[in-house]
């Protein structure tokens, strides 16, 4: 008897656990807006606090893992989505997004403070917040001590002198990896990016999956990096970033970023409201904000990528140490969403296999 | 209706039948055997009893109340397992202690039980020992005290002294009836040993096969067993075909070394039946006699330390007896005459 | 007797034997109730909606393309690696671990109980920080290297494991060491040593013994420990990435590639059924074997079984191993360890710092007692389910299916069941989104076979009439499980609660799929560092392990101390 007392006890808990009440909103008490981002997002407490003052709304974030893991989710879910806004969608993964219709057209008006080289929609079911090159990292130091020219071109890469000294990241599972193949086919093009790679691979190229294990763990440039190969695929903001984050210690970033016409790929992010919201007007809102100054302004020490909006002022450490590609090389989103798969088997026949 | 009752108790193992029809009583305060070769299925029917295992047919009764759905630990019966189960995480005094725990006795209640219990086995200075230290009898003793302990209505023993030396079985073997009279506890013993069945109980249950073959106190059921297998399972070895002559009025028997006069009158046979003849060896008499007289060759003679045993040849067959060893005993070759008391024949019917 | 009475009396008979008869039985399915329910809403229930989904995706794929790329070269290829890395490893690890699980089984030294909490380290460490450790150990710039380069005057380092096959198996020895050593350990610490000194007296040389005897008598624990490496090893994703290179894919990995970065559902869902296919059918095996493998044993208690080394031999033996076990486990932790001191405590100091602001900043006592949480939960839930499960399926001889059943989620891929739970956790009866309900759920589902292998060994090897005679002396079933069962189990249920405290503790990609960011954990807040450049946040991504190791080591030795009385095992 007393046993199944206990019995009924923990089937009770257990189901109390299970269904615990959605916290339904009392009339005047803030609203409730869902923002999916993925996990790298960051953003100042007190910007968020602002825009919740302002339209008396409690911003909930939602991290949903790296880009690609997060659209899928949001497409997954888009019968019954998790969130009213989602933000940073690249335009590696733009038009698979697009494809799967998951957002509404927003014709938002801080649009106009946009260069419209950034704006890759034309129907406005995105807007694009802000950008950062992926371009070649190199350490300072190597390049000095063996007087070595640092690279001008990807073309640069395959010479003799630069044998060994790269790393990448493997496009299947990175993102600055997959932005760097596309900035090769950018540059040479189908037919003839292979043919670059091949010879890349003669030149002992090491690919590694994670940027954080080719930037950490091979790259040496950085003031915590544990390899030998002072050529690294990063961002063009990461010489900033070992500045800010060496405290002091440094006054001049250890590494550079290679930026010249032809090297880098910019990746941009977008924003968009999620079909099936309920809050529509709340993320219309949040979309103003977005573009607005207070949240550009926020965007570089937070994610160490430029603000879309170029009026906004930059950190010092920006100013000083944080570069924008010259000419980044192009590829269309529709192209990238078509060949994606393609371009990247063909790429690990030449690379890996 | 007895203390303990089970009628008709059906049980297969693994497809084959292992009890097939048991049923017998127990009567209160009674030290029961249940005896019998290995395989007759007497430590099942123990189980039975215990309700570790469920009849495939038949009740248990106890006190009259149907028990045979009634689980184990609503029974108030305990076995005691031949490998004596003894907890190997608990003490000797916790060991003890676990029944009376179970019927939710007062702390205080449960230490004066096994400060008992613990006297009546002579394991005073043993309350914290380590169970997995202890040796064979000692482990005996507390699985005794153990099953003791909570005052069981019945107490099953499964080859309570199988796993011991035989010093200490010897000892036991005096030990346990004394003790279990003391507490005046209904116990049912499970042997394959007829001396430990003899020795422990006021009555026995000889299975085999499945059934019961005959019930009665250990003198009974020795001086007049039921049949031939009976009565070697027992050890009486002295049997012999046998025809009862065919007039009403004369008690003569013919075996194959001749005519015996028997004058048992109430269980002789129908005149001209057929069966066997046992000769309890305690009446054959090696001397020259007017009833019954036999002779025979000595074929073999052992030496048992208390007693001498001899072999004869008679015609059919053999006679064995024992012999005090005050006697000069015959040696292997000699002739010689005897005779059988009259008392000592039980016929055995076919 | 009349015939219509007896028949009567046959029929009554029968009825009350049936209800008899299946009493025992109806309490065993209902002891199954409840991890059932558990195993149908929390993993074939997403399961079956991401199926359901991946064939409607995009309008429905190509079954004829989908079926040749499926059982194409490639996938044939990824499957024989997947399997022959996972083989290698787990004998590996096996080989490695049976000399400590001696040692630790029969030996007592000073130290024993904080080694084997360490020996659990590396199981919830993330593949990111085991990488760093690995690479500070054995990596280009390691003093090893360093030294040879000057020795020999060499330009390159002359050791690099990484990204080979040699980095895989020693990073799955690194993780999987522990398992070996506590499941096999645990259960060879209770078992009889007199069982092996009668064959050494029956003319058996030591070896003879083991092998004979005592190696026989451990293949449940055996088997249990090499099922769980296998299947480990057979869906490892981090350390094929991070420290294989992209040379390397195994089903997993191939399956996250498919679904996130190519979008693929159609193929990774058929991945996934591949590799849950594998799985079942090993488990199988496995569980059928068991069943012919267990059998009740005299287990012994501790003191009785184990002694201090005595012989130089014996010393040198236990040194050895132990040192094997510092130079494979301790080497990578204390190097990480250290080296989030390289800066005094400033990187300590840094994580309770948020000069930027951010919304998300992770302050560390939050990060702690978020995981700690959550790790609790699953360890309560895992050893609630895992308890019931073993019990009602130890002595069943149709137990083996269900069983096999309970060890799926080990081998199915996170991602999918990730999506899954994204499709099926939106709406009633199960609106969990974002609760932390259902991380709880989520990584219950992963400790729960752990806490399973680590008890029904044991349960199976406890002799019968040590719970009949309970019974008999008045104990109802529960008490009998009270009295009986759990003091003997206790060890090995320590150690599965120890396993999925650890399992939770150390989980990233559910948490990371289905937490919200107001309930960071400390491997959330450990990616969150080192998805930026700078030496504070690698600093701060360090001294973060550091404190989830210091952590796990004194949530293990917490969970080992809570012990009740006469459980000293």
């Amino acid at each position: 008897m007393k046993s199944r007392i206990v019995w009924i006890v923990i089937v009770l808990a257990l189901l109390g656990g299970c269904a615990k009440p959605t916290p339904e909103a009392a009339p005047g008490a803030p609203r409730v807006l869902r923002v999916m981002v993925y996990d790298s997002f960051s953003v100042s407490e007190d910007v968020i606090a602002r825009f919740e003052a302002e339209n008396n709304a409690t911003v909930q974030f939602l991290k949903a893992g790296d880009a690609g893991k997060m659209l899928n989710q949001a497409i997954l879910s888009r019968d019954n989505p998790q969130a009213d806004v989602l933000y940073g969608l690249d335009n590696t993964f733009l038009s698979r997004a697009l494809n799967a219709d998951i957002f509404e057209p927003y014709r938002a008006k801080n649009l106009a403070s946009i260069p419209k080289a950034l704006h890759l929609d034309n129907k406005y079911r995105v807007v694009p917040t802000d950008f950062g090159d992926v371009c070649l990292n190199y350490d300072k130091a190597y390049f000095d001590e063996h007087a070595l020219p640092i690279p001008q071109s990807l073309a640069d890469l395959t010479k003799p002198e630069y044998k060994g000294l790269l790393v990448v990241e493997n496009p299947a599972s990175s993102s600055p990896g997959l932005a760097f193949l596309i900035a090769t086919i950018g540059v040479f093009g189908e037919e003839g990016y292979l043919d670059f790679w091949a010879d890349l691979r003669a030149n002992d190229v090491l690919v590694v999956d994670g940027w954080d294990t080719a930037y950490y763990s091979e790259f040496s440039g950085g003031a915590y990096s544990e390899g030998v190969r002072p050529l690294v695929v990063s961002y063009a903001t990461s010489p900033a970033a070992e500045v800010f984050f060496s405290e002091g210690a440094l006054t001049e970033p250890p590494t550079g970023a290679i930026t010249a016409p032809g090297t880098c790929f910019r990746q941009i992010e977008f924003a968009g409201i999620l079909k099936g919201t309920e809050n529509r007007d709340l993320a219309e809102a949040f979309i103003e904000f977005l573009l607005g100054a207070d949240f550009q302004a926020d965007i570089p020490l937070q994610m160490w990528v430029f603000p879309a909006n170029p009026n906004v002022a930059l950190p010092q450490v920006f100013v000083e140490f944080a570069l924008e590609a010259a000419q980044p090389a192009e590829v269309p989103a529709a192209a990238i969403e078509a060949n994606r798969e393609q371009w990247i088997e063909a790429w690990a026949d030449v690379v890996l296999r | 209706m007895a203390f303990l009752e089970l009628t008709d108790i059906h049980k297969t193992y693994e497809n084959a039948p292992l009890l097939c029809g048991a049923t017998f009583g127990v009567e209160r305060g009674e030290i029961a055997c249940l005896l019998g070769p290995s395989g007759s299925g007497k430590t099942t029917l123990l189980r039975i009893i215990a309700g570790l295992e469920t009849p495939e047919r038949g009740r248990v009764f106890i006190e009259g109340t149907d028990i045979t759905a009634l689980p184990a630990h609503r029974r108030g019966v305990v076995l005691m397992f031949q490998d004596y189960a003894l907890f190997p995480h608990r003490t000797v005094a916790q060991n003890i202690a676990f029944g009376l725990r179970m019927r939710r006795h007062s702390r205080a209640a449960i230490a004066a039980r096994v400060a008992e219990m613990l006297a009546l086995t002579g394991l005073e200075d043993f309350a914290d020992r380590d169970v997995n230290v202890l040796s064979g009898g000692e482990r005996q003793r507390v699985a005794l005290a153990r099953s003791l302990a909570p005052q069981p209505r019945l107490l099953l023993l499964d080859e309570p002294l199988g796993a011991l030396d035989r010093n200490l079985r010897e000892r036991l073997l005096e030990d346990l009836p004394v003790i279990l009279r003391r507490v005046g506890v209904t116990a049912i013993t499970v042997t394959h040993d007829q001396e430990e069945a003899f020795a422990l109980s006021d009555r026995v249950i000889l299975l085999n096969e499945g059934r019961v073959v005959q019930t009665g106190r250990p003198e009974a059921l020795y001086d007049r067993p039921h049949n031939t297998w009976v009565a070697r399972f027992l050890g009486l070895e002295n049997l012999f075909p046998a025809r009862r002559s065919d007039w009403q009025s004369d008690l003569r028997i013919e075996v194959p070394f001749g005519v015996l006069t028997i004058n048992d009158q109430a269980d002789a046979p129908p005149p001209g039946a057929e069966g066997h003849l046992l000769i309890h060896p305690w009446g054959i008499h090696l001397e020259a006699g007017t009833v019954n007289a036999f002779n025979a060759q000595v074929t073999q003679r052992t030496f048992h330390g208390s007693y001498f045993r001899l072999t004869l040849a008679v015609d059919g067959g053999t006679l064995r007896l024992d012999i005090a060893p005050g006697q000069t005993p015959p040696a292997p070759g000699e002739t010689l005459h005897g005779w059988i008391d009259p008392a000592a024949l039980r016929w055995l019917p076919a | 007797m009349p015939d219509n009475t007896d028949n009567e009396s046959r029929i009554t008979n029968h009825e009350s034997q049936k209800a008899v008869r299946h009493s025992p039985f109806a309490i065993r399915h209902l002891l199954l109730v409840l991890p059932l329910l558990f195993l149908a809403l929390f993993y074939f229930y997403p399961l079956s909606a991401i199926f359901r989904v991946s064939l409607t995706w995009d309008g429905g794929p190509a079954l004829d393309a989908l079926m040749t790329r499926l059982f194409g070269a490639a996938t044939l290829h990824t499957l024989g690696f997947t399997a022959g890395q996972a083989a290698l490893s787990t004998a590996l690890t096996l080989l490695l671990g049976l000399p400590g699980a001696y040692v630790f089984a029969r030996y007592d030294f000073p130290g024993k109980r904080l080694l084997n909490a360490l020996t659990t380290v590396p199981f919830v460490l993330p593949t990111v920080v085991v990488a760093a450790a690995f690479t500070a150990v054995l990596g280009p710039r390691s003093p090893l290297n360093t030294a040879l380069m000057s020795a020999f005057n060499l330009a390159r380092p002359p050791l690099d494991l990484r990204y080979t096959l040699g980095a895989i198996l020693l990073a799955h020895v690194f993780y999987n060491y522990t398992l070996v050593l506590r499941i096999v350990g645990s259960f060879w610490a209770n078992l009889d040593p007199h069982l092996e000194q009668a064959a050494r007296t029956l003319g058996a040389s030591p070896w003879r013994a083991f092998v004979e005897v005592t190696l026989p008598l451990l293949l449940p624990a055996l088997a249990a420990a090499a099922l769980l490496v296998f299947i480990f090893c057979f869906t490892s994703f981090g350390v094929i990435l991070i420290l294989g290179g992209p040379r390397f894919a195994t089903l997993e990995v191939a399956i996250y590639r498919q679904a996130i970065d190519m979008g693929n559902l159609p193929l990774a869902a058929g991945l996934s059924l591949i590799q849950i296919l594998c799985t079942l059918g090993l488990t199988v095996v496995y569980t059928r074997l068991q069943g012919r493998l267990a059998r009740p044993l005299d287990l012994r208690p501790r003191w009785v079984t184990q002694r201090k080394p005595r012989t130089a031999g014996e010393i040198t033996f236990v040194l050895a191993n132990v040192g094997l076990g510092a130079a494979l486990l301790g080497l990578p932790l204390v190097t990480l360890a250290a080296r989030s001191f390289d800066a005094g405590l400033r990187y300590y100091a840094a994580l309770f710092e948020n000069p930027r602001g951010s919304i998300f900043y992770v302050p560390p006592v939050a990060a702690v007692g978020n995981s700690v949480k959550f790790a609790l939960g699953t360890t309560t839930l895992a050893l609630l389910l895992g308890v019931l499960t073993a019990t009602a399926l130890y002595h069943r001889k149709q137990g083996w299916m269900l069983d096999a059943l309970f060890m799926l989620p080990l081998g199915t891929s996170a991602v999918t069941l990730g999506l899954g739970y994204l499709l099926v956790m939106a709406r009633p009866p199960l609106a969990l989104r974002g609760t932390p309900a259902l991380i709880v759920f989520g990584h219950t589902l992963v400790a729960l076979p752990f806490v399973v292998r680590n008890v029904m060994p044991v349960l199976q090897a406890i002799r019968p009439s040590l719970r009949e005679a309970a019974a008999t002396l008045g104990a109802p079933p529960a008490r009998v499980f009270a009295e009986v069962d759990l003091p003997i189990v206790w060890r090995a249920l320590a150690v599965g609660a120890v396993f999925a405290f650890t399992v939770s503790m150390g989980e990233f990609g559910a948490t990371s799929m289905i937490a919200r960011p107001e309930l960071p954990t400390i491997p959330i807040a450990i990616y969150r560092f080192l998805s930026q450049a700078g030496a504070l946040n690698y600093g701060q991504a360090l001294a973060m392990s550091t404190l989830l190791m210091a952590v796990c080591v004194t949530g293990f030795v917490a969970i080992e101390s809570l012990r009740p009385p006469g459980s000293e095992w």
